[in-house]
């Protein structure tokens, strides 16, 4: 039946006897595919085209067996083999107002991420989300979306994922279902309550979602002896225990970083994946970067490199723990110069470290206090989640002083006060287990098992538990140590909300029927507890006091937040700071001493703290700056590489205590010396196909350097050690200098990197706004031959501001999920055979041991002389009248010349069927996988998917181009501008890329392929390439010019 | 049959005894001993052995993808390339010898044309196989033909690949015509002198009912003249079609004018390396010894080191046109050549081709059929090195750095790399063991004996 | 050859063909040759192992056409190579590649040398065979024993006994006095049958048939009818793993790959908070007036009468009077179940407020489907404001029209 009537019905229409009984029937609109079993009538129900949706399916407990079957029979009628397979029609019979077949709707939602929700528009094919992007109006987002939010889409339809509750007696795990686990949770549960929970715990991550908490506190009510627990190891509780220290009760800070003209970052990369509101202010931050009077001016001191240190002007790299006694040194000089009110309290007396005396630091501090206290009001100082408090509350205590409060930064009041991210909670939570003295343990999702720091067993003591629970998508190490893994449900799958970082209120709404029947944390604890209301109710109740209005709800889950649902702002009233009490590594110089390193652990940017881990995608990703793929690596300065003879790209023990892990090192120009960068988040046992998993003999990806983490100082520890190691080890997957770049090669790139990537200080520019043109001499550009076709109508081109890209390299991502993109996998990769359409090219400026990094998207740059086309025997890419350089595919017979003769090596060709799980190996033999069925869900309907042997390439996306021009045509109306939108350009987040007609003069990009700062790459070949790079302009202080 | 012998004349015919009848025997005995040397057992198997090695690599390449061949992004093009560049190179010679040298009335061709004819067609056979399986779907290349259809898809006419359809096709063809017109009298010859039925039959049918009539000769002559005259040409033009494969492209290290005069001296040199190489071991098993002549082998020697010269001329010239251009990629191209990650391969193809023909200075060593053997193998492996560095280093390193890349080629690479030398050796040894190895009617034409009277008059 | 077919019962006796006479040195032939020419016989020839120097001249053999007939080739197969270039790609498909012109002689340049090599070559050989009146399979000579070594060592002079100056006697003194090493008569071949071999028809024929099979299943594929798809053996990217708009998707128990979206999320766009527009109603009650998104204006009133025509018209009639084919056929099938559509022209229709039709329209009455998910929510008004003037029309009969229905604006 269709919900034509419930949604009438929802609009207060008089409800007829149909939508009452159609109502009832709702739910079955929700059933999935594993809640199935294999009556007689399924199978001619499956040829009854007309049938309505999943009608006459009892809602049984899900059998694999019968799954299977099903399937079977659906291929069977697929009619495979060496014909061609008969597609049949399946339209809905009654499909709900609005909803035209083979077009799509966006929807609003949210994704939560270390209790921070991030606002989000899901795009929806016929029902099926296929795209994520940001939503504009969430201040989380500002419309940009980073990797993960784009690839969370591909997690959505991951194979891998559970679809169904196990038990596990001992070793050995049954599948079960949700049948058997009420059979056993009614009693338990019931006996629980009696006992007030006594020995009962809940372990999960931080969350800020109101109806989870709001569930919490009932769970806490009714299970008064129950303790709940969180442990978040992508995340730090320095920020909070900071604010507590600077304002006497934990704060957070809302940066506004848009109105800072000078920004000091403390090892706080704003960019980075994990750093809360980094979208938001990746586009802030970039705002202020167009070269005029007031560009802003930001200077970054870190340890290893990161997005910000990229974009920053000037860059210090100092290793973590110097970090210290540098703000301290700050704080001593700012207040000198700032004259502060006494009741901010007297400024740190200046450390006596040796690395203050010398002079590169010196200079840079005296310059960034000068330039700070210039700019006071408008100067922001942030310091990094992996700071320890100190800095933080320093961090504070300037703001206050450069009296940016109110103004740079704003604070609110902590929710998640008393609960903790790092490990203190979770050791007592172990200590508990391993003393017994816990009966039943919840763990509503992450995967603490894997993610304990190397001095907590918690794995091993989930056992001590008598009943163990996790809720999780994946049945993942965690799951594999409790006696019940039940399986989640994805939050494209189920209602929810969640926070931003500023407070607001954001609604998390379904975009598909729970796949594989699994349930929310929300559905889960509802269940414990007995409730019988829908999700959505529950949600809607939590902001029942917001929401009065009739229709409020409907318009916040159709905004995807709920208005003036943020934290009140308030001015907390800073403490006085007693002078700060310093270690001796902490007063110690920049060169490192008896070979005693620091060891930092950061969470990835890709795979997070390891949730991602199974997530082609990401793991093909290049990571930004490193451009390393597929693999982990310990990031060390090339200098104390030198020193301690670790060569770059091989094999090394770090050893930090007893605990020591061996991986490739990875010398990275710019990291701090003496300081080894370790990335959480691999070397999963238990991650799926994908990620490595024990189970299914897959080799894990990377190697997981937990264990040298420590639950007192998770994310920097002294006192590490590290050795060149000769394990065997495979070629790292990087994107870039695949292989060590011999002397040669490197003359030649400082030789021709200035022409490519055009960079000139703020200076230079106003003396010659056209500094582009000086950076190359060619003789005019004359064609032998007058063009054959003048191009009018649409003349589609793109315009970068390399001024704004961060290199997040989340366009990559979204271009992959946009052109369905196949993953090739680690050996593929490094053979040099990625198939990333968009790649961010990456240049180092300077020494090694101090290196300026810069960031080049390179699309498909659609010269209108274009050198592909000529070369190609079938013409099998050849020029429309607009412009684009157009792929045929079906024409390609993949002779590869095309790509030899691109000067930007953009082209990318299908060496293998990368498909071929999906497709079946052969005509004859079609895979017979029923899950590779889900996971073909993810493609876009829009976009061919290409198979072996032919090429391909960036196409600005011309399925968008083309929906709309027919949608224009049917309108009789002008594409007006900005209604194209690439996926790379609309998932940006500092809105680098403008994509649109040339011929239209009030396009943004006609515009800026004007500005005198605008390039074309390797212009000088005459292959008039339709993409114009906008040169950087750096804005260094003339003090430390 | 029997009975029909008495009144058959091709039975045991009387059998010659001045100079043109023993040029007839010694070259017809080839083809008509029932056993050929053992030497000639032994290489066949080799050859077969390596044959079925590349049907193998082939049919699992078709099977996997072009993926199994150490082809990458840049380097989208690997050893395919390089060996159907490699063996079209070889296939020079073949049709130079006969066609120019024949033009240029070079008497002493004639011992050697017939089978570096055969050996050119054989090459071009294995050059032609490359391009069509290295290909990512190579069960389209027909894509290439200008088939009319339904679709109104045509081929694409700019594209120097295109080009090589049409060269390397219309050389194998005329390659073909010139060498079989070239054996008809022989053919002939051996038809006359067939003791059993189906060598008579076969020989018969190929030889058309040639008889030698001097009706016939006369425009038999024309006609080879004038095929010589059209080959010449042709000769010269495919490699340099091949070499617009490179010179049209953008690529630096490609994109030179100096390429089409570069490949042909380099096909040349590699065709009479090649021709050495097969005519030491022929001329010392199959009884040759007085035919082809250690003056032949010298006089090819010479060629040696005058197109050895040429292509070294080419290898400096590049390095100058590409300093004085003063293209900053150009330059960097070729410094990366010689002392980049393939300085290896550079030099390899330096020792082989520009340095080893120098020995040939000394007349002991041209005359030696040892040391020809040995300095037309190794000049073969530096010809196959040329190509291997002109492909794979100029686009390993191109315009931008971060897509650079080094190519690894892989086992199955190597794999079809022999399995087409198993090819090219299987069919010469086929030819030599059925077909004249060499023009009798033309070597007598040129024998003393036949010119003996022309001074009388 | 000939002979291969030879029957062994010995014929009759055969006709003279012609004289024979051998030479041990081309020396000899040439100037036995001249002798030859001289005396002015015509229809004779040599025969030697080899292109014997000189010999043309002493033979008076005159220059051959054959240079001619391989330029015209040439030039025939430049023609086509243009041609051909022309065609495909400037002419009957225009590529747009690398802004380069459509037609440029230069990159036609080697096809264009290409094709000329390859028509005169293949050219001269076969102008040279059909000139020789090759091939030959029989011929008088191959029954002369020493005539064999005729492609060894020997050379050899024959005159025929057609020619006119030919005289046995005479003949035969001339040809001894060109000091040969033998001379000798040569019969006709009466031996050799004229016709073709047996085994040759038939292995043409046979061929020929099993060369026809593949053309003649092609041609029956062509023409026959199958319910079975095309076979169709490397799949390439027609096998799409995608789900596009309304297709199979085995995953899900009906088979569909359209989901349903939960009937409580709200798409971008979909908000539809003016209940007036989209529902029909206003505080509370159907609305009686058109929402001010919908103007009454000719645009709107066209497209109403044409989107009444496209869903309304079928049942309700041109009119509206319930009338429509549709009603018609069912009413002359007599239907049992058959509920005639609404007149919508009756009363009480024109007092119904303009929001319940809008309602109607959009969630369907009785046996009328629902029309929102079909029909705008814009054309539905539109619909609506033309149904009014259709009323109107015909209450303009009967006159006074109720003050509810005035207000259209």
């Amino acid at each position: 039946m269709s919900s034509l009537k419930d949604r009438t019905s929802a609009d207060g229409e008089p409800s007829s006897a149909t939508s009452s009984a159609t109502s009832s029937a709702r739910p079955r609109f929700w059933r999935s595919f594993s809640e199935l079993n294999d009556k007689p009538e399924f199978r001619e129900l499956l040829e009854r085209e007309f049938a309505a949706p999943t009608e006459a399916l009892p809602a049984d407990a899900p059998e694999r067996r019968n799954f299977l079957k099903l399937m079977g029979a659906s291929l069977g009628l697929a009619g495979v083999g060496c014909r061609f397979e008969e597609d049949k029609l399946l339209p809905l019979s009654r499909r709900p107002e609005g909803t035209i077949p083979g077009t799509t709707k966006r929807f609003a939602t949210v994704m939560e991420t270390d209790g921070v929700g991030v606002g989000l528009q899901v795009t929806s094919y016929d029902g099926r989300p296929i795209k994520v992007d940001g939503n504009p109006l969430h201040p989380e987002s500002l419309g940009g979306a980073g990797a993960q939010h784009q690839a969370s889409v591909l997690e959505l339809y991951d194979p891998d994922r559970s679809d169904r509750p196990m038990r596990r007696g001992g070793s050995a795990a049954q599948p079960s279902s949700w049948d058997a686990f009420a059979e056993f949770a009614k009693p338990h549960f019931a006996r629980l309550k009696n006992t007030k929970g006594y020995g009962l715990r809940i372990l999960s991550e931080a969350t800020s979602s109101p109806t989870l908490l709001a569930l919490k506190a009932e769970f806490l009510q009714v299970f008064s002896q129950a303790k709940w627990t969180t442990f978040t190891p992508g995340a730090s509780d320095s920020p909070r225990a900071g604010s507590a220290l600077a304002f006497g009760a934990p704060h957070r800070a809302i940066l506004n970083t848009e109105a800072a003209r000078v920004i000091l970052s403390l090892d706080a990369d704003l960019f980075a994946a994990d750093f809360p509101g980094h979208l938001a202010h990746a586009r802030a931050v970039a705002r202020g970067r167009t070269p005029d009077a007031n560009m802003s001016r930001i200077y970054s001191v870190e340890c290893g490199y990161t997005l910000l240190g990229g974009f920053a002007d000037h860059r210090l790299p100092l290793r973590a723990e110097l970090i210290k006694a540098f703000v301290a040194a700050l704080d001593a000089k700012v207040s000198e110069l700032a004259k502060p009110l006494s009741e901010l309290g007297a400024a740190q007396p200046v450390p006596k470290a040796a690395v203050l005396a010398e002079a590169r630091v010196a200079k840079f501090l005296d310059a960034v206090a000068k330039d700070l206290v210039k700019n006071t009001g408008k100067s922001l100082v942030v310091a990094g989640p992996s700071q320890p408090p100190e800095v933080h509350a320093l961090a504070h205590r300037l703001n206050a002083v450069l009296g940016n409060v109110g103004r740079t930064v704003e604070y609110v009041a902590d929710p998640l006060a008393g609960t903790t991210a790092d490990g203190p909670a979770l050791k007592s939570l172990t200590d508990e287990l391993t003393r017994d003295r816990v009966d039943t343990l919840i763990i509503l999702g992450g995967n603490p098992a894997y993610t304990a720091p190397g001095d907590i067993a918690f794995g091993d003591a989930i056992a001590r538990a008598k009943t163990s629970i996790h809720l999780s998508l994946h049945d993942n190490e965690t799951s594999q140590r409790s006696t019940w893994h039940i399986n989640a449900a994805h939050y494209l799958e189920s209602w929810g909300d969640a926070r931003a970082w500023d407070g607001l209120a954001s609604i998390q709404q379904p975009l598909l029927a729970p796949l594989y029947g699994g349930r929310s944390a929300i559905e889960f604890l509802a269940y414990l507890l007995e409730k019988s209301e829908k999700p959505v109710d529950l949600v809607k109740r939590t902001h029942a006091s917001l929401l009065a209005a009739s229709d409020a709800f409907r318009r916040a889950v159709h905004d995807g937040f709920i208005q003036r649902s943020a934290f009140e702002r308030i001015v907390p009233k800073l403490v006085v700071l007693a002078p700060l009490t310093f270690s001796e590594r902490e007063l110690g110089g920049n060169k490192l001493q008896n070979g005693q390193l620091e060891v930092t652990f950061a969470p990835c940017p890709k795979v997070h703290d390891g949730r991602y881990a199974n997530n082609g995608w990401l793991q093909e990703l290049p990571a930004p700056v490193t451009h390393l793929s597929w693999d982990n690596a310990a990031f060390i300065s090339p200098v104390t590489g030198e020193e301690l003879g670790i060569k770059d790209g091989e094999p090394c023990t770090v050893q930090v205590g007893k605990n020591s892990v061996t991986l490739p090192a990875l010398w990275m120009p710019g990291h701090a010396e003496g300081s080894i960068g370790l990335t959480l988040g691999y070397g999963r046992a238990e991650a799926g196909q994908v990620g490595g998993s024990v189970r299914a003999d897959v080799d894990p990806v990377g190697a997981n350097v937990y264990a040298l983490r420590s639950s007192t100082s998770p994310h920097a520890v002294g006192g590490g050690t590290v050795a060149r190691s000769n394990k065997a080890q495979d070629r790292l997957a990087l994107t870039t200098d695949l292989h060590a770049i011999d002397a040669i090669g490197k003359e030649g790139i400082e030789e021709r990197a200035p022409s490519l990537l055009r960079e000139a200080t703020l200076e230079e520019f106003r003396k010659n706004a056209r500094f582009v043109d000086e950076r190359v001499h060619h003789p005019p550009l004359l064609n032998l031959w007058q063009p054959p076709v003048s191009y009018e109508g649409h003349k589609w081109g793109m315009a970068v501001d390399l001024n704004k890209c961060t290199g997040c390299s989340a366009c990559v991502t979204a271009c992959q999920a946009e052109n369905n993109i196949p993953i090739v996998g680690k050996v593929n990769v490094a053979k040099g055979r990625e198939m990333l359409w968009l790649r961010v090219d990456r240049y180092y400026k300077g020494e090694a041991a101090d290196a300026q990094v810069s960031f080049q998207p390179i699309p498909c740059q659609q010269c209108e002389n274009a050198p592909c086309e000529q070369v190609c025997p079938v013409g099998a890419t050849m020029h429309s009248n607009e412009g684009l350089n157009d792929m045929v595919y079906n024409r390609c017979i993949g002779t590869r010349y095309c790509s030899n003769n691109c000067p930007y090596k953009v082209r990318r060709f299908n060496y293998f069927n990368y498909n071929v799980d999906v497709i079946g190996v052969t005509p004859f033999t079609p895979t017979d996988d029923p899950k590779m069925k889900v996971k073909a869900m993810v493609f876009n309907p829009e976009v061919t998917v290409r198979s072996r042997g032919v090429m391909e390439k960036c196409t600005f996306c011309v399925q968008r181009i083309q929906n709309a021009k027919i949608k224009a045509k049917n309108a009789k109306r002008a594409i007006p501008d900005g209604e194209i939108r690439t996926a790379c350009q609309e998932t940006c987040p500092a809105g680098a890329i403008v994509f649109g007609d040339l011929n239209d003069d009030s396009a943004e990009v006609t515009a800026l392929a004007q500005l005198p700062r605008a390039y074309a790459l390797l212009g000088e070949l005459n292959n008039r390439p339709r993409v114009r790079y906008l040169g950087r302009v750096r804005n260094p202080n003339p003090e430390l010019a | 049959m029997a009975a029909a012998t008495d009144i058959n004349p091709f039975v045991n015919p009387p059998a010659g005894d001045n100079a043109f009848a023993r040029i007839t025997d010694n070259i017809s005995r080839i083809a008509e001993v029932d056993k050929p040397p053992r030497a000639w057992y032994i290489a066949f198997a080799a050859a077969l052995g390596l044959l079925s090695l590349f049907l193998v690599s082939v049919g699992y390449l078709f099977w996997e993808g072009i993926g199994i061949y150490g082809n990458m992004m840049p380097v989208a093009w690997g050893f395919p390339i390089v060996n159907f560049v490699f063996w079209i190179g070889i296939g020079h010679a073949g049709t130079l010898i006969s066609a120019i040298l024949f033009l240029l009335r070079q008497g002493w061709r004639t011992a050697i044309n017939r089978f570096a004819e055969a050996m050119t067609i054989f090459a071009v056979i294995c050059a032609g196989i490359f391009p069509g399986i290295h290909i990512g779907r190579p069960w389209l290349p027909y894509y290439m033909m200008p088939i009319p259809n339904q679709m109104e898809m045509w081929p694409q006419f700019r594209s120097p690949l295109e080009w090589d359809i049409f060269a390397v096709s219309t050389y194998a063809t005329i390659s073909i015509v010139f060498w079989y017109m070239g054996m008809i009298p022989d053919f002939a010859t051996f038809r006359d002198r067939a003791t059993t039925f189906w060598r008579r039959l076969a020989y018969g049918i190929v030889a058309m009912g040639w008889r030698g009539s001097s009706r016939q000769w006369h425009r038999y002559e024309r006609a080879y003249l004038l095929l010589a005259a059209l080959a010449t040409p042709l000769v010269l033009s495919v490699h340099s079609v091949v070499s617009f494969d490179f010179a049209t492209s953008q690529i630096p290290g490609w994109h030179t004018t100096i390429f089409p005069p570069y490949f042909v001296a380099g096909a040349i040199f590699g065709g009479f390396a090649m021709v050495v190489t097969l005519a030491v071991p022929a001329r010392q098993f199959f009884g040759l010894k007085r035919i082809i002549t250690i003056k032949h082998l010298e006089l090819m020697n010479k060629v040696l080191i005058a197109t050895g010269l040429l292509v070294g001329y080419a290898y400096g010239m590049e390095f100058f046109v590409a300093w004085y251009s003063g293209n900053e990629y150009e330059v960097f191209t070729f410094v990366n050549r010689a002392f980049g990650p393939y300085a290896w391969a550079y030099w390899t193809m330096i020792t082989c081709n520009v340095v080893s023909p120098q020995l040939h200075w000394f007349k002991s060593v041209r005359t030696s059929p040892l040391a020809t053997l040995l300095i037309g193998m190794v000049i073969n492996v530096g010809m196959w090195f040329e190509r291997f560095v002109i492909i794979c280093t100029s686009l390993a390193r191109d315009f931008l750095p971060s897509s650079w890349g080094y190519y690894i080629p892989t086992m199955w690479d190597f794999m079809t790399l022999a399995g087409s030398f198993g090819l090219f050796f299987t069919l010469f040894l086929l030819f030599c063991r059925y077909l004249p190895m060499v023009a009798m009617a033309e070597v007598k034409a040129f024998h003393p004996a036949a010119h003996a009277h022309a001074e009388h008059h | 050859m000939s002979h291969d077919e030879k029957t062994p019962e010995t014929p009759g006796p055969a006709a003279l063909h012609g004289l024979l006479a051998e030479y041990d040195t081309p020396a000899g032939i040439l100037a036995a040759s001249q002798k030859i020419r001289d005396a002015g016989y015509s229809r004779w020839d040599t025969f030697t192992p080899f292109p014997v120097h000189g010999i043309d001249k002493a033979m008076g053999i005159k220059m051959t056409v054959l240079p001619w007939i391989v330029l015209g080739a040439g030039l025939s197969g430049l023609a086509t190579a243009i041609a051909l270039q022309w065609y495909t790609n400037t002419f009957d498909y225009k590529w747009l590649i690398s802004g380069k012109p459509f037609f440029s002689i230069p990159a036609n340049v080697p096809i264009m040398f290409e094709l000329t090599v390859l028509f005169a070559g293949i050219t001269a050989l076969v102008a040279m065979l059909v000139l020789n009146n090759l091939p030959l399979p029989s011929h008088p000579l191959d029954f002369v024993r020493r005539f064999a070594r005729s492609t060894d060592d020997r050379f050899f002079l024959l005159i025929e006994a057609a020619d006119p100056k030919f005289d046995e006697e005479s003949t035969k003194a001339l040809l001894e006095g060109t000091h040969p090493a033998a001379v000798e008569t040569v019969k006709e071949d009466n031996v050799t049958s004229n016709k073709l071999p047996k085994v040759l028809i038939y292995g043409v024929v046979i061929l020929t048939v099993i060369a026809t099979v593949p053309f003649a299943l092609a041609a029956k594929a062509r023409h026959a009818t199958s319910k079975q798809t095309r076979i169709h053996a490397v799949l390439d990217m027609d096998a799409q793993p995608k789900y596009k708009a309304q297709r199979r998707n085995p995953v899900y128990a009906d088979g569909r790959s359209t989901r349903l979206p939960d009937p409580d999320t709200v798409a971008v766009g979909d908000l539809r908070e003016d209940s007036h527009f989209y529902r029909g109603k206003m505080n509370g009650g159907w609305a009686r007036t058109f929402p001010p998104q919908v103007r009454l204006e000719d645009a709107t009133m066209k497209r109403g009468q044409e989107r009444f025509g496209i869903y309304c018209q079928p049942c309700h009639g041109v009119g509206g009077e319930g009338n429509g084919m549709v009603a018609k056929r069912a009413e002359e099938l007599q239907q049992g179940t058959w509920v005639p559509p609404t007149n919508l022209t009756q009363d009480y229709l024109r007092q119904m407020a303009v929001g319940e039709l809008f309602n109607t329209i959009t969630n369907g009455i009785r046996n009328m489907p629902a029309y929102g998910p079909q029909i705008t929510t814009e054309d539905r008004w539109a619909i609506i404001m033309y149904l009014r003037a259709l009323q109107r029309g015909h209450a303009s009969k009967t006159a006074g029209l109720p003050p509810a229905t005035g207000g259209t604006n």
